[in-house]
């Protein structure tokens, strides 16, 4: 009773975050990119492809108005994070908001130029969007394999510390440790998923779009439920 | 406290207040009002083209991204509509009730409206005028309720005094609290309530974007208490 009291009040917690309606959004665009998708290239139902399509679009464009002030609070988040102990993780972490807050900049003029607030190049503007988004991502990426590198230390010295006991030491293992971290692990797919759209929007990756869609939902799908259940988030990010 | 200090915690108040759904909202609101009385301003404006044709944009931007961003949420106003069940005067019991449904029933249209809008369904006119006449219904009630309570809190207070009965500071500083908050509702709800008119016709569209700036930025003033003044 107590554990369902628990799943509600996160959902209505969820429900009131911008960031987490962003999240909800994000998922139903990348399934209606996935199903329209997959429809288009079987060349089936073209009715429900034309609506996906609109679907996809306006979640699209409603999104990137919903990001607009992000860039600030990645910005604050960096200050906060210049102050973090582990050397290599401050500057990775903080580069990363930094990085983010330039793409969200970027994002905002595209959206203003999308609305026709602004006369931009939208090619050249919406590319440069898309590599601050990749290194956004790969930024994560090298962050995560730090983390990585961090267990494979602490594996070392258990082992280390176990070798008069054969058993514990063979019991041990490095995958088991990296399994338990749950964060880190979803985190990882989360950031691997996320590298292949950016890449595609770029032109240096060919993939059909039912695949973008299904990558994108992969990603979405992570990144919702680490919204609803807090503890499953890597820390500062 | 020194300037930046100062400055810092209003960057982070505003980031927390921006977090939020609702407050967010307000804020889109706001913006969408602003542009609705700058078009209906420089609308005949033959220098202004350029501002209007932006102006349009942005308002259209705001308004359909405002509708999603609200999906669903005409289930918070029936739920709101049952829980005024609890209310203690009949009057307002009545009147809460009728306002929330009502806006439940405009938000609910308002929702195929906006897969109208984005060409998923097709629906015609007339839902736009049910929408619009839902949500008068809506308001107008919501007002009566207003008023009602305001009448309510000044029984209760010229009973308080007639009675001179010892109450603490802490209880009149609530009371006068709780008319303060009484008063801005109706005056919001009675800006409110010409949006729904122009959109039938029946008021000036500059009155319509007047009365919506000022409620959302009395929405704003609200939200931004709720959020940021209480974890002080």
């Amino acid at each position: 009773m107590t554990e369902n009291r628990g799943l509600v009040d996160a959902i209505i917690k969820f429900n009131t975050q911008t960031s987490g309606r962003d999240k909800l959004f994000r998922l139903i665009q990348y399934v209606a990119k996935f199903v329209w998708g997959t429809f288009e290239a079987r060349q089936q139902y073209p009715e429900v492809v034309l609506r996906l399509k609109s679907l996809d679009g306006a979640l699209g464009k409603v999104r990137k108005s919903l990001r607009l002030a992000n860039s600030l609070a990645r910005l604050k988040e960096a200050l906060d994070t210049i102050h973090l102990s582990d050397l290599v993780l401050r500057l990775s972490i903080t580069i990363t908001k930094i990085n983010q807050a330039i793409y969200l900049g970027i994002d905002h003029l595209c959206w203003a130029n999308d609305i026709g607030l602004l006369k931009l190049q939208k090619d050249h503007w919406s590319q440069l969007a898309s590599r601050f988004w990749l290194i956004t991502i790969l930024l994560n990426l090298i962050r995560d394999v730090y983390e990585y590198y961090l267990i494979w230390i602490e594996f070392l010295y258990q082992k280390s510390k176990n070798i008069p006991d054969n058993n514990i030491a063979k019991r041990l293992s490095f995958l088991k440790m990296a399994a338990c971290d749950k964060p880190l692990f979803l985190d990882t797919v989360k950031n691997c998923a996320d590298l292949l759209l950016p890449l595609h929007s770029l032109g240096r990756v060919n993939m059909p779009l039912p695949g973008v869609g299904l990558v994108g939902v992969i990603s979405s799908a992570v990144n919702l439920l680490q919204a609803i259940k807090p503890e499953l988030r890597l820390i500062y990010t | 406290m020194d300037s930046t200090s100062r400055d810092s915690r209003l960057i982070r108040d505003v980031i927390k207040y921006n977090s939020n759904v609702v407050a967010r909202d307000k804020l889109n609101r706001i913006v969408q009002y602003t542009s609705r009385m700058i078009i209906w301003y420089v609308k005949d404006a033959k220098d202004m083209q350029t501002l209007l044709f932006r102006m349009q944009k942005l308002e259209a931007a705001m308004a359909t991204s405002r509708k999603l961003f609200r999906m669903f949420n005409s289930i918070e106003f029936f739920v709101k509509a049952l829980d005024a069940a609890n209310e203690k005067d009949g009057v307002v019991r009545l009147f809460s009730a009728v306002g929330m449904a009502g806006k439940g029933i405009w938000l609910f249209f308002d929702h195929i409206l906006w897969f109208n809008k984005i060409q998923m369904m097709k629906v015609d006119s007339r839902w736009q005028q049910m929408s619009s006449w839902a949500w008068l219904c809506g308001v107008f009630a919501l007002l009566i309720r207003d008023v009602r309570k305001l009448h309510m809190l000044h029984v209760h207070a010229i009973d308080v005094s007639n009675l001179e009965m010892k109450q603490s500071s802490e209880s009149m500083r609530h009371l006068r609290r709780q008319v303060e908050a009484t008063q801005l509702e109706f005056v919001k709800d009675f800006c409110d309530l010409f949006i729904p008119l122009a959109a039938l016709g029946y008021a000036n569209p500059g009155i319509a974007a007047a009365g919506g700036m000022l409620s959302s930025a009395i929405g704003i003033k609200q939200e931004w208490s709720k959020i940021v003044a209480v974890s002080k």
